[in-house]
């Protein structure tokens, strides 16, 4: 049927079936900044404009729109004439992987339409119907404040978005503190500024003399992104090109006894069906790591038999999404339901239901009693420490399963080029080790792969996997044509990976004095039903409990055990959050059972400059580890700064409660935490850098930004060194044919590794360039020349431009290409650290917390940009949040996924925010890109501990379990 | 052939009964409570935009009426809407949703707004509608209160094959009173439980008294009458004796967001906060 509909103030006429959502039509018909987040709309990424009020498109039948007025973010402003929204996004750094930055302008602009003098609260409530995994809500927020301003015609002053320059401890203690802002209330209506405040940078004052490093600069991507651009695996139409769809296991554990697919292959457009019949058994690691790949491989594409809710069961190719899926419920499938276990404990006794009783696994430690690995390692001596210890604590602690809930799915595109060559579009973290991984399940060699990462929309680790990737080629193999392969909201939590669930156990020593002399971490890690990340998460997880605090006897003991619950797998922070939120804790009760000062408790024991990493070399990532000493550490003024801002003495201890309410009681927490920059002796990345005819240059990286700016930066490591504006820097990225390799975007390293093979490479053509320019246009010795603001510079004062010196070498005289490549990797990992605080009010009638108010004070070297820098922190602390307090993947007893959609899994809106507050404090890090180190993992680290001790200030009950839900807060302090 | 196969857009409520009772279809409004799934169960749809009748809002004396096709959002925005109506409303689902979520979807799509259906409830609603019921296939008119018909949904699967027509909620008086409270993980997450409760005080006695909670029973909505409140003075005596009433005459389910022991416990915590809050209006006048 026709639909007459006007859009962007254009009258056209579509012909529509009647089954076809809005969404489907819009993108359809080139309408590209129209997004799939989910079934039910709840993730707002469809948003659109339907007659001034924002709806989801999702949700919305095409033949619904018959006659009515549609407006999308194309119609409100394009890349060349962009609209002040979109300014505002781009200045305010608003923008992170953009994937749902249309929906936000566009709920913005129909605010203002209605208002223009918003107040931040109305603000806020406009934009909660689109959900953000990236931003925290603090810079889009912003930028609508300041769009109303500009649409109102107000002088709006160049966008400030930090705090710069303030001078550095110890003169920071006797200053005016700059943070003194009321606790409560909103702003009013006409401020540009909002609640959250502007990332505060303590910097050492040498960094005002660089070009661009330190320097706020734009996302090289964001003008695309902000004028919704078609940037995405998705956003790309081939002539031709099929739908896939998955069946599903709805068992825990079952052998597959009989499949018949004969009906659904006889389905009108269908035109592939595959089950294990019909692909080669190739046993693999799914989990994205550097070759060879960690041990079990313990998965085939598709299997005979299933291992959780949600695993593999058949893939169908067909014309259509709805045929695809209307095909899946003609597969008929014969399942011998297995007994199924889903506690780890319970899985390694005897007499439990074996998961991988197939032969051909490899590298399973005790297949019997499911234990994947079993980890014993240590450092120091046990006998003499302990010996020392006078007390000795130990603590028992949970923690649970959580999604990384990226509002873009797992997506991808295959299709044969002209060659003959297997072309794979995909939102991959890791599109080199897709290349390699899926070579051998598909039966190619990796030389007729190429694997292209658009933009992606958000990862956060779960696209750190080759996930569908063998599945949709299995499919263009199977038919030779294009197909497209997407997962459902459900499949996103049933199908895809998450955080591992860990039983923890922390036993510490410590003399009369407080020092910490002896500390056992004993863990029991739950990888679900297949190995992936499962070895490496645990280790780091034994890592990070054991190195903060540093004590000079450390051991790790660890069983890595399959269950029947989905698999985990990496998740922004990689065992991390798990660890420090029972060590932290596990701290703080110690400091309360010795009745000292919790933070000189911390700060007595936690390690310092100079000090080695006591299990460096016994816990490395996969395998032993090097050794690594501390280069720097601002812990302590992260500290400092942190308990001054949150005016800790003023609160802490202080019992407090909500006036009129005694049972809201009011409660202030704080945790330490450390990180590392990137795997030392693992991780490794390279670039190219080229000089074109005009004096810019083009970038080329392996490295993955996914939505974290890591582009931006390695333009302005390339910028920095070679004199030039960033946008003279052209950066390509993550192309296997055409980039040069990188590991990808994990373990916090693309700044420090990837940044450090960019600024090797920019450095080798910026003594080419001066080579040419002395040797043929000055006649002099390179030493005399300097490069900025694109010129070559002679200390007499002659200069050419770049433009001059590359058409020079490129057509005149001692013709070359003016290029280099580098690769850096580094056996040093430097910690980032951080102090995260927390404030939370406790209803003690019911159990339920409210989080007033996170503020993390971070050391992450030199915040290279410290706009995109502070939107890590403020995202990521969003996401700790949800950690630790609502989100959770719960199953009934069958091990049937409760919370499959974005309103049972519920992620944290623009409207519920508490106040987000970040502060850097800087280090410079000799061994970092002009002194960087990491920031993109630490800010998950902190959150859960500083709940679980504000809770504990506001009720004086410690509670070992996450998350903080109503119920298991009201249960502590039943004293259950 | 993918689903559904046919689309009406009917202009009258007598032409759109005619099509909505037929096994297989439905009638929306808006439509996002029953468009979220990947494969739509319904042959056809009739999409009941045009029908004026149905988008109509009034406000007298005696009732409030909300017409059946209207936005919750323009719910919200209407200026004779009660406070707390609009709060039950605002906190949990955001604009968009609200957008996209008719009054009548709000009453039968298988999301269950429950402070919004806590609130229609103590406010005494009834629904008008249209249609069949459950397994029958006859059409039938109807009005009746918001548990009965949320209730009888729920325990038949969300099977309605009608239309609802409008809300009518008796206009509050001076004398009558009303509060909410609930238990959610989050600011803004959907409820666990909440209740909400209407109290209408004569002389300085309670005339009448009722709570309506969401997540105390097995059913969507559970409407209680508080009998030890009525014909005594609304003291911190009576509200106890109405919040350990409501506590014993819970019965909730188990599931991953509160046991029935914890909502057992909530059920009264709550209806006490909410009745407070109506001691705290009736102080104010």
């Amino acid at each position: 049927m026709e639909i007459d509909v006007t859009i962007n103030g254009e009258e056209k006429t579509w012909r529509v079936e009647p089954h076809e959502r809005l969404l489907r039509v819009l993108r359809r018909e080139g309408y590209f900044s129209v997004k799939f987040g989910d079934e039910q709309g709840i993730s707002g990424a469809s948003a659109i404009l339907l007659d001034g009020e924002v709806v989801n498109a999702q949700t919305i039948l095409a033949v619904q729109a018959h006659n009515h007025s549609i407006i999308t973010l194309e119609g409100i402003g394009t890349s060349r004439n962009l609209h002040p929204l979109q300014r505002a996004f781009i200045e305010t750094g608003a923008i992170q992987s953009g994937y749902n930055t249309p929906a936000q302008i566009l709920a913005a602009y129909a605010l203002l339409q209605q208002n223009p003098n918003p107040t931040e609260a109305e603000v806020r409530e406009a934009l909660a119907g689109v959900l953000d995994r990236e931003t925290g809500y603090v810079k889009p927020v912003q930028a609508v404040l300041r769009a109303a301003a500009m649409l109102r015609g107000e002088d709006v002053p160049p966008y400030e978005p930090l705090q710069r320059a303030i001078p550095a401890p110890p003169e920071l203690f006797g200053s005016p503190w700059p943070l003194d802002t009321p606790d409560e209330g909103d702003v009013p209506s006409g401020h540009v500024t909002t609640r959250t405040i502007p990332a505060v940078v303590v910097a050492p004052p040498e960094l005002e003399k660089r070009r661009t490093i330190g320097k706020p600069e734009p996302k090289v991507d964001a003008v695309k992104l902000a004028a919704g651009k078609a940037v995405y695996a998705d956003d790309f139409e081939m002539r031709g090109m099929l739908h896939a769809a998955m069946l599903t296991s709805p068992y825990a554990h079952a052998r597959i006894k009989h499949i018949d697919t004969s009906k659904a292959k006889a389905l009108p457009g269908v035109q592939a069906v595959l089950t294990y019949k019909d692909v080669p058994r190739v046993m693999y690691a799914s989990g994205g790591q550097s070759y060879p790949n960690p041990h079990p491989y313990d998965q085939v594409s598709l299997d005979n038999k299933v291992r959780h809710v949600g695993d593999r069961v058949a893939i169908v190719a067909a014309e259509t999404p709805e045929i695809a899926h209307e095909a899946l419920k003609l597969i008929e499938v014969e399942y011998e339901i297995l007994p199924a276990v889903f506690d780890p404990v319970e899985a390694m006794q005897d007499g439990a239901p074996i998961i991988h009783d197939e032969p051909e696994a490899i590298g399973i430690h005790d297949a019997e009693h499911n234990i994947v690995h079993h980890i014993d390692a240590s450092a120091g001596d046990a006998e003499a420490q302990w010996a020392k210890a006078d007390y000795v604590f130990e603590h028992e602690f949970r923690t649970h399963q959580v999604q990384q809930a990226s509002i873009e799915p797992h997506i991808c595109l295959t299709w044969w080029d002209e060659d003959d060559r297997l072309v794979i579009r995909t939102s991959t973290q890791v599109p080199f080790h897709v290349r390699r991984m899926v070579a051998p399940l598909i039966n190619l060699p990796v030389k007729r792969i190429r694997v292209v990462k658009p933009r992606i929309g958000g990862g956060f680790g779960g696209k750190q996997e080759m996930l569908i990737e063998d599945l949709c080629a299995h499919l263009t193999i199977a038919t030779g044509r294009p197909v497209r392969f997407e997962y459902t909201r459900e499949q996103e939590f049933t199908s895809a990976r998450s955080r591992h669930p860990q039983v923890q156990r922390f036993k510490t020593g410590v003399t009369k004095d407080g020092e910490i002399v002896a500390s056992e971490f004993h863990l029991i890690g739950n990888t679900g039903a297949y190995g992936t990340h499962g070895l490496t998460v645990q280790m780091v997880a034994g890592f990070r409990a054991l190195t903060t605090y540093n004590a000079p006897y450390s051991r790790f003991v660890c069983d890595v055990v399959y269950t029947n619950i989905p698999t985990p797998g990496a998740y922004r922070g990689y065992g991390a959050p798990q660890a420090l939120f029972g060590l932290e804790t596990h701290i703080e009760m110690i400091a309360h059972e010795m009745g000292m000062d919790v933070v000189e408790f911390k700060r007595k024991n936690w390690i310092k400059v100079g000090e080695p990493l006591v299990m460096a070399v016994a816990l490395g990532e996969g395998k032993e580890g090097v050794p690594q000493v501390v280069t720097t550490s601002a812990l302590e003024e992260c500290v400092n700064i942190g308990m001054r801002a949150v005016r800790w003495d003023e609160k802490r201890g202080k019992k407090r409660h909500v006036h009129g309410k005694p049972h809201l009681r009011k409660g202030i927490g704080m945790a330490v935490c450390m990180h590392g920059s990137g795997i030392a002796g693992l991780d490794m990345g390279a670039a190219s850098i080229k000089l074109n005819d005009d004096g810019s240059f083009n970038l080329h990286v392996g490295a993955t930004d996914l939505g974290t700016g890591a582009d931006t930066v390695l333009a302005q490591i390339a910028a920095e060194t070679l004199g030039v504006p960033v946008n003279d820097i052209i950066v390509y990225a993550a192309d296997t044919d055409h980039t040069p390799f990188d590991t990808g975007a994990y373990a916090s390293s693309t700044t420090y590794i990837s940044g450090g093979a960019v600024l090797k490479a920019a450095e080798k053509v910026r003594a080419m360039i001066l080579d040419h320019a002395a040797q043929h246009l000055f006649e002099c010795s390179p030493d005399e020349l300097e490069i900025d603001e694109g010129h070559v510079i002679h200390r007499d004062g002659r200069r050419f431009s770049l433009e001059q010196v590359a058409l020079h070498s490129l057509h005149q005289f001692d013709q070359k290409q003016i290029m280099a490549s580098a690769s850096h990797m580094s056996m040093e990992s430097p910690p980032p650290f951080a102090a995260q605080f927390a404030e939370v009010i406790v209803d003690t009638e019911t159990g339920q917390v409210t989080v007033e108010r996170l503020l993390m004070t971070v050391d992450c070297g030199i915040a290279l940009n410290p706009i995109t820098a502070a939107g890590q922190v403020e995202g990521g602390m969003t996401q700790a949040l949800g950690y630790a307090h609502c989100e959770e993947m719960a199953y009934d007893a069958e091990g049937r996924p409760l919370a499959k959609d974005f309103g049972e899994y519920h992620i944290y809106r623009a409207d519920e925010m508490p106040k987000l507050e970040v502060i850097f404090v800087e280090t410079y890090e000799p061994s970092g890109p002009y002194g960087a180190k990491a920031v993109a993992e630490i800010p998950k680290d902190g959150v859960a501990p500083a709940l679980a001790s504000a809770i504990y200030d506001a009720t004086g009950v410690m509670i070992p379990e996450i998350p903080y839900t109503p119920e298991r807060v009201w249960r502590a302090l039943q004293g259950d | 052939m993918s689903k559904p196969k046919q689309y009406f857009r009917p202009s009258t409520l007598e032409e759109a009964l005619e099509l909505a009772i037929k096994p297989g279809y439905i009638a929306i409004a808006r439509g996002a409570p029953f468009l979220g799934e990947v494969l739509l169960p319904y042959d056809a749809v009739v999409d009941l935009q045009d029908i004026a009748e149905l988008s109509t809002k009034i406000h007298d004396e005696e009732n409030i009426y909300l017409g059946g096709n209207l936005s919750l959002q323009s719910v919200i925005t209407w200026e004779h809407t009660p406070e707390l109506l609009k709060a039950s409303i605002t906190r949990s689902i955001p604009l968009n949703l609200r957008n996209g979520t008719s009054v009548g979807e709000s009453l039968t799509g298988r999301y269950i707004m429950t402070e919004w259906i806590a609130m229609l409830t103590a406010m005494g609603a009834m629904i008008e509608h249209a249609g069949s019921l459950g397994d029958e296939t006859q059409l039938n008119f109807w009005e009746q209160s918001v548990p009965e018909f949320v209730n009888y949904l729920h325990a038949h699967g969300h099977h309605y094959q009608g239309v609802v027509k409008g809300v009518r909620i008796p206009a509050p008086t001076s004398s009558s009173h009303f509060g909410a409270a609930h238990i959610a993980r989050t600011p803004g997450d959907v409820a666990i439980i909440n209740a909400a409760v209407r109290v209408q005080i004569e002389g300085n006695l309670v005339a009448h008294a009722t709570a309506a909670l969401c997540g105390a029973s097995q059913e969507v909505v559970l409407p209680l009458e508080l009998s030890p409140l009525i014909g005594a003075p609304l003291t911190k005596e009576a509200i106890a004796a109405a919040s350990n009433f409501a506590e014993e005459n819970s019965q909730p389910i188990s599931d991953y967001k509160g046991s029935a022991t914890y909502r057992r416990a909530m059920a009264g915590v709550l209806v006490r906060r909410a009745l407070n809050m109506c001691v705290e209006k009736i102080n104010q006048t």
